[in-house]
């Protein structure tokens, strides 16, 4: 069993919502990243999503896009952010994601990609620009190597492929509430539990819930159809707000407790 | 080739983009299979080429260049289309499919101008909403297309995001796309994006060839030994070389910007510099960086201005159909500039970069018969030129 599927599984016999945070590597640079990983570990949260910056990020809002832009200020790449997860790897326990787009990992290598992010100790990866059909080989290698290869389903997904995703789908299922693009909304789609529940009813994984969730009343929602909410950039918009370099640790630390704990 | 099931062209092409616009892709590629067959979609889409567009447009000897050449150069007047350039056989086609798939609201990313003018039009032409993404520096360098887009009723959206130009206008185009893809039809500009849209827009741009084909043999009773078109996205190459890709005879040129040279890092030489990647949506050359981003480029040329490049001419490069070159700004100017004194036709500065082409290496056509296309006409380009030029308008 993976360290994600564990973690789920533990998660149930609590009986609560999961919650798993997301923040770019490298911003505002990669002490603040180290400090934020050991920060979520401490507080407990289901996994980390680490976001390995990419220039055209399609699928993500104005709040992760200048992240990413100013990330990549920082050089910050895929084999950074994978020394860094093998120093983390001994000091904290959570399941960590990778989530980044396929050309990153088509430029690393896709022969080595696999054993690269064993090696580090990341458990598990999100890309979202990639359908499964595109690249069977990739998926097959990451399964080999026990990386979970999480996928996406949208609220427009069809219900065949929807059954075929969830089936591929590895740790959890990733459900997107709003078609479009990552940032922080004021309120969930009307459809989420419904779509939830759809989901449901073609797996038993855990599915966790991403895209526009920023605040207490969304997760509290949320925690009576899903297994754990993904917050991404209502974290960034958080460490954006921080005064000093100081402050942006323990802002994010009071802001996942005054929504999740 | 035509596409397997799942729209690769060999190893290149797919669908490279976010989940949400899987079911829409779906649809499209359903609908365009359909319609593609439909006697009356062919009859109306034939029926605007012909008294909306102006089509076919000519095939024109051009009798003092080729004499300057050594060569026997025919011009496909793509210029001569309404609008100007040969955007519009596109964004015609992929109207008429948005209105069956009974879309309201019409997007598209624009670089030069072009392909926005041609989407506004058709948009207008149908009543459709219409809004146009574009690059904030773009915006400057084509002043006059952003005018010409607004007074045809569609909505410019200033896009000032990485480089400011039309990769960050595509991007932002998709991510509109996915949000609002229940009502909104993507009409994208050139031969890329995820499956359908690179085969759809070859189809649709083919009508260039297809006359080509006609027109050569009915004034010189055979085929021509070599066609030459300038690659950007790739569409207008695509719609000249696809119907001829079986004459094994007929060799093809491919040109792309260099800028200021290829070994500058200020060119969008795609093919010969770049490396296999993904981009908007499909697997192809890619101008990048050894992590894997994606690289600003330079054109003189706001067409060609692009890091990617359309999946098929990725195929046609690796399976050595088709030549991949590539000529400089300062090139491209003296054949914008030549093509205009010789023959009284201002050429667009993409297009030029074919003309220039012939021009350095005249030895390689000494003799043939050859069909260039004119893309597009230099009307909107003569601020940039007189710019480099050092000439106050």
């Amino acid at each position: 069993m993976s360290r994600l599927e564990q973690t789920f599984k533990e998660l149930k016999k609590k009986g609560r919502i999961g919650l798993i945070p997301y923040i770019t590597v490298g911003f505002p640079n990669f002490s603040v990243t180290r400090d934020l990983i050991k920060t979520f570990d401490d507080l407990g949260v289901t996994a980390v999503e680490l976001g390995v910056p990419f220039s055209d990020p399609l699928a993500d809002g104005p709040v992760i896009q200048d992240a990413s832009q100013k990330a990549l200020l920082k050089h910050a790449n895929l084999q950074k952010t994978l020394s860094l997860v093998h120093q983390l790897r001994h000091q904290v326990s959570l399941p960590i994601i990778i989530m980044t787009y396929f050309n990153i990992f088509l430029r690393y290598g896709l022969k080595r990609v696999g054993r690269d992010l064993r090696n580090a100790g990341v458990d598990g990866i999100i890309i979202p620009d990639f359908f499964p059909e595109d690249d069977q080989a990739f998926m097959k290698s990451c399964r080999s190597k026990n990386i979970d290869q999480i996928l996406i389903v949208s609220g427009t997904t069809a219900k065949k492929r929807l059954e075929s995703l969830a089936k591929q789908s590895r740790g959890f299922v990733y459900y997107a509430t709003h078609t479009g693009t990552t940032g922080p909304r004021d309120r969930l789609p009307k459809d989420v539990s419904h779509n939830v529940k759809k989901i449901r009813s073609c797996t038993d994984k855990p599915i966790a819930v991403g895209f526009g969730i920023s605040n207490r009343g969304h997760i509290r929602e949320l925690s009576k159809c899903a297994d754990a909410a993904i917050v991404g950039s209502a974290v960034i918009r958080v460490m954006n707000s921080a005064r000093t370099p100081a402050s942006v640790v323990r802002n994010v630390h009071r802001f996942i407790k005054r929504i999740w704990l | 080739m035509s596409t397997n099931l799942k729209g690769h062209f060999g190893s290149f092409g797919g669908r490279y983009v976010p989940e949400s616009l899987s079911s829409a892709l779906d649809d499209l590629e359903k609908a365009y299979k359909k319609y593609s067959k439909d006697l009356r979609f062919s009859q109306e889409l034939k029926d605007y080429q012909k008294n909306y567009i102006g089509r076919p447009t000519p095939l024109y000897f051009a009798k003092q260049f080729s004499q300057k050449i050594g060569s026997k150069i025919y011009l496909k007047r793509e210029d001569l289309n309404h609008t100007g350039a040969h955007k519009i056989n596109n964004t015609l086609g992929q109207i008429l499919l948005a209105k069956r798939m009974k879309k309201s609201r019409i997007i598209a990313e624009t670089g030069a101008g072009q392909h926005g003018v041609a989407t506004a039009t058709v948009a207008a032409l149908f009543g459709l909403e219409c809004v146009v993404y574009m690059g904030e520096e773009d915006m400057e360098r084509q002043s006059l297309n952003v005018f010409r887009m607004r007074l045809l009723g569609a909505e410019v959206v200033p896009v000032s995001t990485g480089t400011k130009t039309l990769k960050d206008a595509t991007s932002e185009a998709i991510r509109d796309w996915s949000t609002n893809v229940t009502h909104t039809h993507y009409i994208i500009g050139s031969t890329v994006g995820p499956h359908p849209y690179p085969m759809m827009v070859r189809d649709f741009q083919s009508v260039i060839g297809k006359e080509t084909r006609r027109q050569i043999l009915r004034c010189e009773k055979r085929l021509p030994d070599v066609l030459i078109a300038c690659v950007g996205g790739g569409s207008n190459a695509m719609g000249l070389f696809y119907p001829f890709l079986k004459d094994k005879k007929i060799k093809m040129f491919g040109i792309e910007a260099a800028g200021k040279g290829i070994r500058t890092k200020k060119h969008c030489a795609t093919l010969s510099k770049g490396r296999v990647g993904v981009l908007h949506g499909s697997k192809s050359y890619l101008l990048q960086d050894p992590d894997g981003q994606v690289s600003s480029t330079h054109s003189i040329s706001a067409g060609l201005d692009y890091p990617g490049v359309g999946p098929e001419h990725s195929f046609l490069k690796e399976s050595k159909r088709v030549r991949y070159d590539h000529v400089t700004d300062h090139e491209a100017l003296r054949g914008l500039e030549e093509l205009s004194r010789l023959e009284g036709i201002i050429p667009a500065l993409e297009s030029a970069h074919a003309i220039a082409y012939l021009m350095k290496k005249k030895s390689l056509f000494r003799g043939r018969l050859i069909v260039l296309n004119l893309s597009g006409r230099g009307d909107k380009d003569v601020e940039s030129v007189s710019k480099y030029l050092g000439q106050a308008l």
